[in-house]
């Protein structure tokens, strides 16, 4: 469990809607810097809020987190 | 729920030049009282020195709260009312912002400063402790409880799942300075015990300072808008 961590693409799919990160934090009912802190990988959301932001790019928990090995930037 | 989130993200910064110096000329005005002790030039003086300053604070109190309250009533009825139900909504809504780390830091060690000089001047520092006291645990109550609900509103989302992590930080950091603190000061008691209840003031103060700086180094590492 401590050789892996958890990745995101949150970035680039935000990117691919055309949203600014106060444009997805709006829609999905939370803060700018939480969107900003999950892209950047300082804070780690919890199932619901991985959830709702899947729901909000129309797409799926797996495809916007994954789990990479600890070493792997 | 976004309604709230929404409005959360405009807030109102109530620690205006104007607030901080009002605060400044209430201190000062009891400050003044206490030195010059009116109650005394006007033949109490015995009445004084059985109960203290107690009645000088209490009379600088009852007359700056009278004055004021007129002045408002007679001259600015309508316009306190409104600000008040303003101030109401601000608050209820969570719009109101927090005073400044900045403000809070020099606040609570100038209270602090207040405490330590008043200690150390003995007899003489009376006035500065009785004013000093009272202020140094006010601004700590009032860092206790940014410690204890971080964020930048009064009353912050408790569903901001940012800031429950950035909580449970701080909350590390100020449970390890305060166990840190009692350690130095139980050192420092097998010593002596003559500065104690100052050094208790002073790792108080840390205790409540650090995990404010702790949050505002996490806080900032959330960037611009992209």
């Amino acid at each position: 469990m401590n050789d892996v961590r958890v990745a995101n693409r949150l970035r680039q799919w935000r990117a691919d809607k055309e949203l600014t990160q106060a444009d997805l934090a709006r829609m999905a009912g939370v803060s700018r810097k939480t969107i900003n802190t999950v892209e950047n990988g300082v804070f780690v959301p919890s199932v619901q809020l991985a959830l709702v932001l899947a729901r909000t790019l129309g797409t799926t928990v797996e495809a916007l987190f994954e789990l990479v090995p600890a070493t792997e930037k | 729920m976004n309604d709230e989130r929404e409005s959360r993200r405009s807030l109102r910064n109530r620690w205006t030049l104007q607030n901080v110096l009002n605060i400044a000329i209430q201190v000062s005005w009891l400050w003044a009282f206490i030195w010059y002790q009116p109650l005394a030039h006007l033949g109490l003086a015995s009445f004084e020195a059985r109960h203290g300053l107690l009645p000088e604070i209490v009379a600088a109190s009852v007359l700056s709260v009278l004055v004021k309250s007129g002045y408002l009533h007679f001259f600015r009825r309508e316009e306190t009312r409104a600000e008040r139900a303003a101030l109401r909504a601000d608050i209820r809504s969570g719009r109101m912002k927090r005073m400044p780390l900045a403000a809070r830091c020099v606040a609570l060690f100038l209270t602090l400063a207040l405490v330590i000089g008043g200690t150390l001047m003995g007899p003489a520092g009376k006035g500065l402790l009785i004013i000093g006291i009272p202020m140094f645990l006010l601004f700590a109550a009032a860092e206790l409880a940014v410690v204890l609900h971080p964020g930048d509103s009064v009353l912050p989302d408790p569903h901001d799942e940012l800031l429950m992590f950035f909580k449970a930080r701080t909350l590390q950091v100020g449970y390890v300075t305060a166990i840190l603190s009692l350690a130095v000061l139980y050192v420092v008691s097998l010593f002596g015990t003559h500065y104690l209840g100052l050094l208790v003031a002073v790792v108080l103060a840390l205790s409540l300072m650090l995990p404010a700086f702790a949050y505002r180094r996490l806080d900032r590492r959330a960037g611009p808008d992209e």
